[in-house]
């Protein structure tokens, strides 16, 4: 059975063990992309070296800045994701020749990751643009094949010409309570933010009906402030009139193929059966004691044409099961004669 | 009073070289951890610091001293290097005039042993300096900025901007913004020696300051090829001292930089890892992104016009430059690039006053 199957099956239906599979994936990355074979090679971690999945070498977010990670020539990939930062910056490229296993992945975690069953429709109020205006976030594909399967007739996006269009949007939430019609709105963090203040700013209180549900994702660092999640969420409960126990929150990038979805309320995030996690310690690279914070590496089966194993950024404490995100390591500084004074 | 001030000055430097001097212990119990640096690394510092303070460069630089019309001063050494604050003191003495000397408010601890040092050694010359560590509040030193008719600055380009605004339009503002040092081993070298010099330069201060080489080239030709040099640095040479001068702390992130670097640079060639170090080989010519402790990338070359490519994006800031090799080659240097080219081992070993 090739392994895409086998990993396909994994995936929909719990067959075949993870670490078996995680060391056949392993194995196929290893011979197909010449790069991580080589790093691999430089660690003498070899396919024959290793019989654990925590074992196979993990590859920085930051090398996928700099080098194709792909086992399929990258030229002939249906679709390329890009990490988001600013224009200047390098981005990290993630080339799909095939996307099965990605929207497999969305398929069986989406809707669960709401507390919902799997194939329930909903009518969904996204905050961000489509994926046909964006194409090169793998978070505004996930949203659209989202609406595509699972939305009712009325969801939509609500980003025009770059911004949100928060008139309609507030016009919609409005209509949808007056016809007591449950939504389940979808955006990244910070376009919450910008939402609850505008309507802050405008003295405008929303009431979502019962079995309203909001998953948000991404960081609250923004571009001029930043906020902290008890704040945010006080705000969906009293600018949105949410449940705080319908609110969700989303962790995934740009360089995996799999999510995972928090515990209502919570930054406690459950990964997917077909990924697995390690808390790292960045100082001995060893994973670290449960309670013990260290950054978040990931092993994902369904990140099959790129590499599995990727280590983060993202610091997080390690929970049984699960771990609960602290947020953004934070950067190393310039230091030296470079200091910056203080002020 | 220029012998006199000599004088004081050798003195002083003469008491923190003796491991009895009260002070100096005091530093190596107090100070090392102010600047994440090991107790080894911090005395080791402090040997080469005030080693250099010597009769015939303090003469120089008194002779040197551009500033003699000048009646206040401002010094804002924003750094982490105890080299840093004592050059600080040792171009606030040669100047000779009341100065306020700004010093980061995280490592207070050693500027003001110093001080104390100074005014054991003579009440007079400690009282040209008011030292401000601004950890309640600026105000007082912005005040005194404002006064003053001389300023050195050390920091990044934007520090330097927003000092620049503070300052009176008729001071003299020397500013010096962020540098990088590198170092090179050209293929007549010995190079043998050069990698054992080179491991002094990457150890001490842990590559914290800005005369620390950030990456070093080595000229293809050589005894050894650059990859084996690499190796054999790492493996051989840096390992024992390495242990005899073990890194002070991390600050916030620089473990999860450490751990990132290594994947990247894993990518590109050999990475070789201690418990408190990194060696790694790369053939792409680019500068490190990023500054991190005992992180040094090793880059090959093979000629003169491929190292002013390398160097050349980095030219503007680069203050320093080690080097092995023969003497013509690094006038080369000199005239080509780099104002302070210095034997390799060397490189800690520099006072940059003025």
């Amino acid at each position: 059975m090739p392994l895409n199957t086998k990993i396909l099956n994994h995936i929909l239906h719990a067959q075949g063990n993870f670490n078996t599979l995680a060391l056949e994936v392993f194995a196929y990355q290893f011979q197909h992309c010449q790069t991580y074979q080589a790093y691999c090679r430089r660690l003498n971690k070899t396919p024959d070296q290793v019989s654990h999945w925590k074992d196979i070498p993990a590859v920085s977010t930051e090398v996928f800045r700099e080098y194709n990670l792909c086992t399929l020539p990258p030229e002939t990939a249906q679709y390329v994701f890009q990490t988001s930062g600013t224009s200047q910056e390098i981005k990290g490229k993630h080339y799909y020749h095939d996307l099965t296993l990605y929207q497999a992945a969305i398929q069986m975690s989406f809707m669960k990751g709401l507390g919902l069953k799997p194939q329930t429709r909903a009518l969904f109020r996204v905050l961000t643009p489509s994926f046909t205006e964006v194409s090169t976030s793998s978070l505004y594909f996930m949203f659209q094949k989202v609406l595509e399967w699972y939305g009712e007739p009325g969801s939509r996006f609500y980003f025009k010409n770059n911004e949100l269009d928060e008139a309609q949007l507030i016009q919609d939430l409005q209509e949808d309570a007056t016809l007591n019609r449950p939504v389940i709105l979808l955006g990244t963090a910070f376009s919450f933010v910008n939402f609850c203040d505008y309507l802050q700013e405008q003295q405008i209180i929303l009431k979502c009906p019962p079995g309203s549900r909001l998953l948000e994702t991404g960081g609250l660092k923004g571009r001029t402030r930043t906020v902290s999640r008890p704040e945010l969420y006080q705000h969906f409960s009293h600018l949105l009139g949410l449940e705080l126990n319908h609110c969700f929150s989303e962790y995934g990038m740009t360089e995996l193929s799999s999510q995972c979805y928090s515990q209502p309320n919570s930054h406690h995030f459950i990964s997917p059966p077909w990924m697995s996690i390690q808390i790292i310690d960045p100082e001995t690279g060893k994973e670290v004691e449960p309670g013990k914070t260290g950054l978040v590496q990931f092993f994902d089966l369904a990140n099959l044409t790129a590499v599995s194993a990727v280590i983060t950024s993202d610091l997080a404490i390690r929970l049984d099961p699960g771990f609960e995100l602290q947020g953004r390591a934070p950067q190393a500084i310039i230091r030296g004669c470079s200091t910056v004074f203080e002020k | 009073m220029r012998l006199s001030l000599t004088s004081t000055l050798t003195q002083i430097a003469h008491s923190w070289l003796d491991p009895n001097y009260p002070l100096r212990q005091q530093a190596l119990d107090q100070a090392a951890s102010e600047f994440c640096l090991s107790a080894p690394s911090f005395k080791l510092a402090l040997e080469w610091i005030f080693s250099l303070w010597t009769e015939t460069k303090i003469n120089s630089f008194i002779q040197k001293n551009p500033y003699q019309q000048n009646r206040y001063a401002a010094q804002i050494l924003a750094c982490t290097t105890p080299a840093m604050i004592a050059q600080g003191f040792l171009q606030g003495a040669i100047l000779n005039i009341p100065q306020c000397l700004k010093i980061p408010s995280k490592q207070p601890c050693f500027a003001q042993l110093l001080h104390q040092s100074f005014a054991e050694h003579s009440a007079e010359l400690a009282q040209l300096f008011e030292l401000c560590t601004g950890q309640d509040d600026l105000s007082g030193f912005y005040a005194k900025l404002k006064q003053a008719d001389l300023v050195f600055a050390y920091g990044r380009d934007e520090t330097m901007a927003t000092l620049r605004q503070q300052i009176s339009p008729q001071a003299i503002f020397v500013a010096h913004g962020h540098v990088e040092s590198a170092a090179i081993i050209f293929k007549e070298a010995a190079q043998e020696e050069a990698l054992l010099s080179l491991a002094y330069d990457m150890l001490s201060y842990d590559q914290r300051g800005c005369l620390s080489p950030r990456l070093v080239l080595i000229e293809e030709g050589g005894e050894r090829s650059p990859a084996e040099a690499a190796r054999r640095f790492a493996e051989i040479i840096l390992p024992p001292l390495a242990q005899q001068l073990p890194r002070g702390g991390l600050y916030p992130g620089e473990a999860t930089e450490i751990l990132h670097q290594r994947s990247v640079y894993g990518f590109r060639g050999p990475v070789y890892c201690g418990a408190d170090w990194t060696v790694c080989y790369s053939e792409k010519q680019d500068w490190p992104q990023t500054v991190l402790p005992r992180f040094m990338p090793i880059l090959p070359f093979d000629s003169h016009q491929q190292l002013i490519k390398i160097l050349a994006p980095i030219k503007e800031r680069l203050i320093s430059l080690g080097c092995a090799g023969p003497a013509e080659k690094q006038i080369f240097l000199k005239q080509m690039l780099i104002n302070q080219v210095v034997p390799l081992g060397e490189m800690q070993r520099q006072v940059l006053v003025f």
